[in-house]
């Protein structure tokens, strides 16, 4: 289940089950990515999509139209995964109508720019909560036998003065 | 000597279907899905039962991500406001940070796509407390279920699709679901396969590899929590009492009316759902600690989980990991299988008792005979002609021996005997009446059945002890468990008592551990409560039923078994429903289990008549012994005694009932740290509530499961035993009553009123006034549930040119009542004719409405009347609620006789004894009790509908009557009088089996 809030739980929960069995249970590439979304389906050991561009010597990139390509040909290049597992799946809770935007509508493109946008700010949250976690844990597993590591060391600088 | 009657008697045979399709279980673990849907549906009160609107909750791993409100496409538009304006008043009860916060309103197609989505695509589990009610609501159409498992059962029709002119059409590509009724509390339910389906939906649940595999169907998720309950409980539930036994913290509201959609309405019907989903956290919390390889979704029993355990435990089936063992055997010993002994032994006499009630009957027999020896056997050996052996055991035998547990370790054998006067169990169709197969403990003689019968050892034995003579015995085998099976492993019983089945006696342990929870502190007093109750209800469902489970098939056309019965070489018949044997199957544990019961009965009723002493009723592992504080002599009808000039029976004093019950102790198998006292117990029930001293009971039995016990005050009025106002336990029985509706408020499912029925016919036996009910005039009318297409389509009539939701749907209610005698209308068969008509709660109308034939293919409509003379050609004379409980009253205990030796009639009373039956004739049928719901509330008259007869060519009338008669006529007069040339005629003589013409022809000609 997402963290994240969904207009449609049921339909997104159906695209989740689908997508897990595709790719069958617990699978989990090499690299650690367990998302279904973001793993390739039909391969007989799971392999995510940026695992799979990297074997094949290809880019781990891929290009995401950030308000959909019905309202905006700009695109961004991001993390194979994170595309598929995140942006465009975030995309699919977007009103159809806004998505599809099939007669142009000014005001849909701007509303479409402006949920990209949330999209990609609830995928930089998703990072940057990783990153605190991080560095949260790296502390506390400094600190195991009690010492307080930053004396001495090139971080001092960094303390509480 | 009295004169034996002779009766045709029916004897179980041990079938193998041509046809054996059912797949047994997979040990696999089953991983549940993260996804939930509770609904359920609100109903219109009328005979229709329309879906008005429902309630929906979606879960993701026990969070509620959406609510909604959906509507019956035929809502007025005034209800569809009020739905409107509440959904804008009020929001979702989900989750803050998660779920949808606007409660969504949706129409009944835009549900069902949800559902859809839950149930095929996401394979989410969809729950609902009495599913098939809710799911027929939303249907659209049904059909009949054919072939497997869900043949006979319902396939409903709820996915539509719209084309370009808005027109709706069924949905090929989208599954149907069929759900095939098995009682009141369980259903089997499934998606059927669909058209062209996707890819992703052909992967098997749990693939690995994600790989699609056309051969595994998906059937669904789909999980009525009144099963559920049931399982873990072994009690059927409603709503609110599941919430209850579960501790659900918001459990069901009430609502003033049904039907009209108000704001309070709806919210009754949130919390509905909110209990519902709520129940079913629990009921699963409660369920995975159990921590056994099956789905929960295709758990329909205590016995599922008990099967579950073994499985886990390695106890492979018996006959799964013995598949040579010798058939003819299994013939033989299931032909000796019978039910438990219940009869009323003083009947309508008031007589003081005390009520005892052996421990956990079948697993302490089970225990005590050292079964679990043969479950974890790796072979079990047929030792043949013990017949000498046998004989000198049964020398050795009696009451005084039959108490050293060593002595019940050589009962598992079986014994061929030529019965002459011996007690012994016999299934006959004894009243006329009743026309039904019932089991007595009866003198049975077979003087010219050369081959005679055979019977489990411990039957033999309580023979020997009833009549003090050993039987002339023909055959004997034993079964001998040798080695143990590889591969056992230890279990916990729901995450708590540890059991090494290699060492240790699955029954035994459970009945240990049970009695020693109350001295459990470490637990807290709800957990002791539960654990208590699923240990009860493992310890009964593993201890017996898994071993007699025999599954009868619902098919259309006859299918080919062969039958091992009494013959060393088999028969082959072709009957429309045959049985097959459960997966634990293995009638040779089942018969001895309660044939053990029956002989712990004979040794109370020896103990008890060895001291003057006798019994008003029992009932399988109860027995309600007459006696007094100090004992003493009481009037009694019949009794060999006398008091006052008077026929009497002597009453034990409550220190020899004591006494008596202390003797048992000696046999108990348990652990005396765990269960100290005898393993038969005086019951709790001869206790007074508040003092906790013993108190005099009386009883007053009028046949078998026919009996209520009371206690009388000073002024000699009597007070039956009730739940929660003298007693822990009602103790009167419902059984013949049960099915019909409260008489005083038809919609009030609250069955004091039988009370009222037994304290009057109490207050009649003991000669004190009564007062009148006040509905004995009211027509007695049921409630059954449309179950079957069967049923449905006899009401076809009804629902022709209505709307699917104006019609009489699958899993509706529909009345029944019975029709009295003389009360048939004209020309139809009394057979085969029930009455029944739409649900209509208002007894007014009852009079006034049409009723329909269930069996006919007619539907001609038909009234009815209680005060007609005799039915007509439109009218049946149906029974009054006066008419029913006179025939209750009176109801004989046909298998006895009264203290003439005649029959037990309406009119007896007093002390009864047992019948002398010779057999006239055998028959094979298969199991008997089949369908208890249906055959209670008459809904079911047929008895081809209950039980399968397995017609045995060697022993129906012609080999056995008419065949012998014909060698003896001399040739030519059988050509003079029936016309068939010699050739033919000496064919026949020779034993090929005449035309049915012929075989007609000349049947009558020996009847004249």
């Amino acid at each position: 289940m997402t963290t994240r809030r969904s207009n449609d739980p049921i339909a997104a929960g159906a695209r989740h089950a689908k997508a897990q069995r595709r790719v069958g249970q617990d699978a989990r590439c090499a690299c650690g990515e367990n998302r279904s979304q973001a793993l390739i389906a039909g391969r007989e050991r799971s392999i995510c999509y940026e695992c799979d561009s990297r074997r094949l010597g290809k880019t781990t990139m891929e290009t995401h139209h950030i308000a959909g390509e019905a309202n905006s040909p700009i695109t961004v290049e991001v993390p194979a995964n994170d595309h598929r597992a995140v942006l465009s799946e975030a995309q699919y809770e977007w009103p159809p109508s806004t998505l599809r935007n099939v007669d142009g509508s000014p005001l849909l493109r701007a509303a479409a720019a402006l949920r990209s946008t949330v999209n990609f700010l609830e995928l930089f949250t998703r990072w940057l909560t990783s990153i605190t976690e991080l560095l949260e844990r790296l502390d506390s597993w400094l600190r195991k036998d009690g010492s307080v590591w930053w004396i001495d060391s090139p971080f001092e600088d960094w303390r509480l003065k | 000597m009295r004169q034996p009657q002779p009766l045709g008697l029916a004897i179980r045979v041990f079938p193998q279907s041509a046809r054996s399709r059912r797949k047994r279980p997979r040990l696999k673990r089953w991983r549940r899905p993260h996804q939930l849907l509770a609904f359920d549906c609100e109903a219109q009160p009328d005979t229709a039962l329309a879906l008005t609107f429902g309630c929906y909750r979606y879960y993701e791993h026990g969070v509620c991500l959406e609510e909604g409100l959906f509507y019956g496409d035929d809502l007025p538009e005034a209800d569809r406001s009020v739905l409107a304006d509440y959904v804008k008043d009020q929001v979702a009860d989900t989750d803050p940070h998660r779920g949808v916060a606007q409660l969504r309103l949706l129409s009944r197609r835009a549900f069902l796509e949800k559902l859809y989505t839950v149930a095929c695509k996401t394979r989410g589990l969809v729950v609902g407390f009495n599913l098939p009610f809710d799911l027929s609501r939303l249907a659209i159409g049904f059909g009949t279920a054919r072939g497997g498992r869900f043949s006979g059962g319902f396939s409903l029709l709820l996915w539509e699709y719209q084309d370009e002119r808005g027109d709706w059409h069924i949905d090929k590509y989208r599954p149907r679901i069929v759900i095939k009724h098995i009682d009141s509390k369980r259903a089997l339910k499934g998606l059927t396969a669909t058209k062209d389906p996707d890819y992703v939906d052909l992967i098997p649940d749990g693939s690995k590899t994600g790989k699609p595999d056309r051969s595994k169907k998906f059937r669904g998720h789909l999980l009525d929590l009144r099963t559920l309950a049931f399982v873990l409980t072994d009690r059927g539930h409603t709503l609110a009492s599941a919430c209850k036994t579960f501790g659900v913290e918001h459990s069901k509201l009430a609502v003033e009316q049904h039907g009209i959609v108000t704001p309070d309405y709806i919210d009754y019907n949130r919390r509905d759902v909110l209990a519902t989903a709520e129940l079913a956290f629990k009921a699963l919390e409660e369920y995975d600690r159990f921590n056994v390889p099956l789905q929960e979704t295709q758990a329909y029993s205590p016995a599922s989980l008990g099967k579950a355990h073994l499985r886990k435990a390695g106890v492979l089936p018996i006959l799964t990991r013995l598949p040579g063992f010798s058939k003819q055997y299994l013939g033989y010993a299931t032909t000796t299988f019978f039910g438990g002994r219940t009869s009323a032994h003083i009947r309508k006499v008031a007589v003081p008792v005390v009520y005892t009630d052996f421990l956990s009957m079948y697993p302490t027999v089970n225990a005590v005979m050292g079964l679990w020896d043969y479950l974890i056997a790796q072979e079990i050996e047929v030792v043949p002609n013990c017949t000498a052996e046998i004989e000198e055991f049964l020398r050795t035998i009696t009451l005084e021996t039959l108490f050293n547990p060593k002595t019940w370790l050589r009962f598992p054998a079986f014994v061929r005997l030529a019965p002459n006067g011996d007690v012994l169990p016999t299934r006959a169709k004894y009243s006329v009446e009743s026309n039904d197969y019932q089991v007595g403990l009866n003198h049975l003689y077979a003087d010219d059945c050369e081959e005679g019968l055979w019977f489990a050892l411990p039957d033999v034995i309580a023979s020997v002890l009833l009549t003090g003579r050993i039987p002339k015995i023909i055959d004997a085998f034993r079964i001998v468990p040798r080695g143990q099976l590889p591969r056992l492993h230890t279990i916990k019983l729901r995450g708590t008592v540890t059991i090494d089945p290699r060492s240790q006696d699955l029954f035994r342990v459970i009945i240990e551990e049970r009695k020693r929870l109350a001295f459990n502190a470490a637990l807290s007093v709800d957990e002791r409560k539960r654990l208590d109750k699923a240990l009860k209800v493992l310890a009964n469902a593993t201890s017996y039923g898994i071993f007699a489970e025999m599954l009868r098939e619902e098919s259309e056309q006859k299918v080919g078994v062969t039958c091992y019965g009494l013959d060393a070489t088999p028969f082959s018949c072709r009957v429309t429903n045959p049985e097959e044997p459960g997966e634990y199957c293995f009638p040779p544990l089942a018969t001895l289990i309660t044939a053990g019961a029956r002989l712990m009965l004979a040794m109370l009723e020896r103990c008890v008549t060895d001291l003057g002493g006798t019994y008003a009723m029992e009932d399988t592992d109860s027995m309600a012994i007459v006696a007094t504080e100090y004992g003493g002599h009481i009037e009694c009808p019949g009794g060999p005694y006398r008091k006052d000039g008077k026929p009497a029976i002597r009453a034990l004093s409550w220190k020899q009932v004591e006494e008596i019950a202390e003797l048992f102790r000696r046999l108990s198998p348990y652990s005396t740290d765990a269960i100290r006292g005898s393993i038969l117990k005086i019951e709790d029930d001869n206790l007074d509530a508040t003092t906790e001293q013993q108190r005099q009971l009386w009883c007053l039995a009028i046949s078998a499961k026919r009996y209520a016990l009371f206690v009388r005050d000073s002024s000699g009025e009597p007070t039956l035993l009730r739940r929660g106002v003298n007693n822990n336990e009602d103790r009167y029985s419902e059984h013949g009553l049960g099915h019909l509706l409260n008489p005083t408020n038809p919609e009030s499912d609250d069955r004091s009123w039988i009370a009222q029925v037994w304290l009057n016919i109490v207050r009649r036996s003991l000669g004190i006034s009564t007062k009148p009910l006040g509905f004995e005039k009211r027509v007695a009318v049921g409630r059954i549930t449309v179950s079957s297409p069967r049923v449905l389509n006899s009401l076809g009539a009804l629902n022709v040119g209505k709307t699917y939701a104006q019609q009489i749907k699958p899993f509706n209610f529909i009345l029944s009542c019975h029709v009295a005698k003389l009360g048939h209308p004209v020309g139809v068969n009394p057979e085969s004719f029930q009455l029944i008509a739409p649900y209509e709660t208002d007894p007014r109308q009852w009079e006034q409405m049409h009723w329909i034939d269930q069996y006919s293919e007619t539907a001609k409509p038909y009234r009815i009347s209680t005060t007609a003379p005799h039915g007509s050609r439109t009218v049946a004379r149906i029974k009054s609620y006066g008419d029913v409980l006179r025939e209750y009253e009176y109801h004989p205990e046909a298998k006895c006789v009264d203290s003439n030796g005649a029959p037990c009639s309406k009119q007896t009373v007093g002390l009864l004894g047992r019948r002398h039956v010779a057999i006239d004739s055998i028959s094979y049928i298969g199991k008997e009790s089949n369908r208890l719901e249906e055959v209670e509330d008459q809904s079911l008259q047929a008895p081809c509908d209950v039980y399968t007869e397995y017609p045995d060519p060697r022993r129906d009338e012609w080999a056995t009557k008419v065949l012998p008669m014909l060698k003896t006529m001399p040739l030519r007069e059988l050509m003079e009088r029936t016309g068939l040339p010699r050739s033919t005629l000496q064919a026949i003589r020779a034993g090929r089996r005449p035309h049915p013409k012929n075989a007609t022809l000349l049947s009558r000609l020996l009847v004249r």
